[in-house]
């Protein structure tokens, strides 16, 4: 059998081997790895080196010599999945990591099983968190600070790394206890039905946040007055949507429409001097 | 562009469910692949990241070729996932002659150059694509809807052979 | 010897030290989303002694990048370094040339936008750079060091740290003098023109941008529904 810790010892009583166990400690240092898990990232085999990183003081405990070089050599094949979604893998794989070590497991399972979560962990994390509790918590706080609410993104930061932190804490212990069946009580949290609902009160939020800008300017020194900021407000973000539906990009939108306003001011004002 | 056929080495994940699904409004996910079918835990784990309301399903090669070419899907939209070019040119040829041919992602590896970031494509893949496109398939690659796709079939005329 | 630079460079090495390290958290790590507009910015402005304005141009800056996503292997443009620059150039011209109105807003937003495309750039620099990073892993594997993998990271973050602070700093600088320059020879019909710029371009397009991001039509129908309600509930508010 390939990749049995060597420094570990095993009760000669029993049969079959125990797996070797890592420490609690030794998990908490994978933890606190994952939270650089991007930061070598390169183009060709993305985050390996994070994965590696991560998983060295797992590996260093279980195995020494040839062991420890293979073991760390599978860890930096290619991996690109969710930062936060990582963690659930991280403990998982340990655990896996313990059977390869007892012997009880190839080490090619540990490889098929990475390659075959990191997608879809990194599309659950990606609608959840990045496309879905992101622009959630973002609007809450715009549509708090246009309310004059001082302590609105720290409003953003609690909400949003309440589940962050907590995925990724829970993640780990549930990898490490469940191995590959993880994905049983990712499933049982059922983030994607989150997703979907957050969408609604983002939308709430942005309508809101809307309509206090709308107020904000009408209220300035220098207003149009007559509702006409209501109208001028709306006008204009009914537009750029609709041009951002067919693929202009923000930028261009951005520097388009400021020309047109400073040479459409700029005109009307030759004909019709308002402005001194 | 229906249905919309991608070739994307990690097959679901987050760029299908957070870009390409709101953007084009998928209502199924059909993965044409041998091995997936097979594999239960990846199964599993692609019912669980694709949203309830998308039907989900993973077929070998030859069965998906024939559900492609046999089924009317009228409005509904549907994405054929890929694993790579060799796939995609066994579903072409096992009787699903397909129009047009998204490439997602496509790994590094040593034989492979570099097209963009996500997509590396070695010369026997290239001699594949070669042939479907001039059969007259679309071939662009393109990571994500808001990328600008590059045509292949222009990138290949324009370099010196 | 802090003391013998002046007041504005000062102010400028915070920006840069502050924002430096706040943009590592965008990507290389925590991602805590301390890196997101809405929260670097007002961060700035603690630092600058603005935190009002530093908070409604944050909210603004944020819409205007709330499509951008990080997923899988593409590099989008880099949201936080533009917000970096807008922030810090309109709050150095608060604390050091005149108050920050609407067309200094309208200014440093237009000179700060093409600094996530900058930014983008140099993302996709690092990421290459790094590939000398995962090579180096291969030999310490190979010659089974731990320690070498352990310290890679550290070297990962150090070049990303140097790369997006230059990036900041360069960027600040250039959009706070221009701002410095153009803004008492703003002709007041150009005046006005930013004012527009700043007071409704700049949201609606905001505001677009983020109805991008929501995925579901009914619950567009329900931004609108929200909007009607609060604008004649504030309508009416008024005339009580």
């Amino acid at each position: 059998m390939i990749g049995r810790g060597e420094s570990l010892a095993v009760a000669p009583s029993i049969a079959l081997p125990r797996s070797p166990r890592v420490s609690r400690f030794t998990l908490v240092r994978v933890l606190w790895r994952s939270f650089f898990f991007q930061a070598a990232t390169n183009y060709q085999r993305m985050q390996n080196v994070g994965f590696a990183y991560s998983m060295i003081p797992a590996l260093t405990e279980l195995y020494r010599g040839e062991d420890l070089k293979r073991a760390m050599a599978r860890h930096l094949l290619f991996f690109n999945s969710h930062p936060y979604m990582a963690d659930a893998l991280l403990g998982a794989t340990v655990r896996l990591e313990e059977d390869v070590a007892a012997g009880k497991l190839p080490p090619e399972r540990v490889t098929a099983f990475k390659a075959a979560m990191m997608g879809p962990m990194a599309a659950i994390g990606d609608s959840f968190f990045y496309a879905s509790l992101k622009p959630f918590a973002a609007a809450l706080a715009v549509a708090g600070i246009v309310s004059d609410v001082l302590w609105a993104p720290i409003v953003f930061l609690v909400l949003y790394n309440m589940f962050h932190l907590g995925l990724r804490c829970y993640g780990l212990a549930a990898g490490y206890n469940m191995g590959e069946r993880v994905f049983e009580k990712l499933y049982q949290i059922d983030l994607v039905q989150f997703s979907d609902r957050s969408h609604y009160m983002a939308a709430i939020c942005i309508g809101v946040s809307g309509a206090l800008m709308v107020d904000h300017a009408a209220h300035l020194p220098g207003a149009f007055g007559s509702g006409l900021e209501l109208i001028l407000l709306l006008a204009l973000t009914l537009i750029c949507f609709q041009c951002l539906k067919r693929r202009i990009t923000m930028p261009w939108l951005l520097y388009g429409f400021s020309v047109l306003s400073i040479v459409l001011i700029g005109v009307l004002n030759t004909f019709f001097p308002l402005i001194e | 562009m229906n249905p919309f056929y991608r070739i994307d080495n990690r097959l679901v994940h987050g760029q299908i469910i957070a870009t390409w699904m709101p953007h084009l409004r998928y209502q199924r996910i059909l993965i044409a692949s041998d091995d997936v079918p097979e594999n239960a835990l990846q199964m599993t784990m692609f019912r669980m990241a694709i949203p309830q309301a998308v039907a989900f399903d993973a077929q070998p090669i030859k069965a998906a070729a024939r559900t492609l070419s046999t089924r009317v899907f009228g409005n509904e939209r549907v994405l054929v996932l890929l694993q790579n070019v060799e796939d995609a040119v066994r579903l072409f040829n096992a009787g699903n002659p397909f129009a047009n041919l998204n490439i997602g992602n496509v790994h590094h590896s040593p034989e492979r150059r570099r097209f963009t970031n996500a997509v590396y494509l070695g010369e026997g893949e290239l001699e594949q694509l070669r042939v479907l496109i001039e059969r007259g398939v679309r071939v662009e690659i393109q990571s994500l809807p808001t990328e600008t796709p590059i045509d292949l079939k222009q990138t290949l005329a324009s370099e010196p052979r | 010897m802090l003391e013998s630079v002046s007041p504005l460079a000062r102010d400028l090495i915070a920006v840069t030290a502050i924002g430096g390290t706040l943009a590592l958290d965008r990507r290389a790590a925590f991602q805590l989303m301390v890196s997101q507009p809405l929260v670097v910015i007002p961060i700035l402005g603690l630092f600058l002694g603005n935190l009002p304005t530093a908070l409604w141009l944050g909210a603004l800056v944020q819409l205007l990048w709330m499509s951008s996503l990080l997923v899988g292997a593409s590099v989008p443009p880099n949201e936080t370094l533009s917000s970096l620059v807008i922030g810090g150039a309109a709050l150095l011209f608060g604390r050091h040339v005149g108050p920050i109105d609407l067309p200094v807003m309208a200014l440093c937003i237009l000179l700060g936008a093409p600094v996530s495309l900058l930014g983008r750039l140099i993302d996709i620099q690092v990421d290459r750079e790094n590939l000398a990073l995962a090579h180096r892993a291969d030999l310490a594997a190979a010659a089974g060091t731990p320690g070498v993998i352990s310290r890679l990271p550290l070297i990962g973050l150090f070049r990303t740290f140097v790369a997006e602070a230059g990036l900041v700093a360069a960027g600040t600088s250039i959009a706070f003098f221009v701002v410095r320059a153009v803004h008492p020879a703003l002709p007041p019909p150009l005046i006005r023109a930013l004012d527009v710029i700043a007071l409704y371009l700049v949201p609606a397009l905001g505001l677009a941008v983020a109805m991008t991001t929501v995925r579901r039509r009914r619950a567009l129908a329900l931004a609108g529904i929200a909007f009607v309600v609060v604008v004649s509930g504030l309508r009416y508010l008024e005339v009580q």
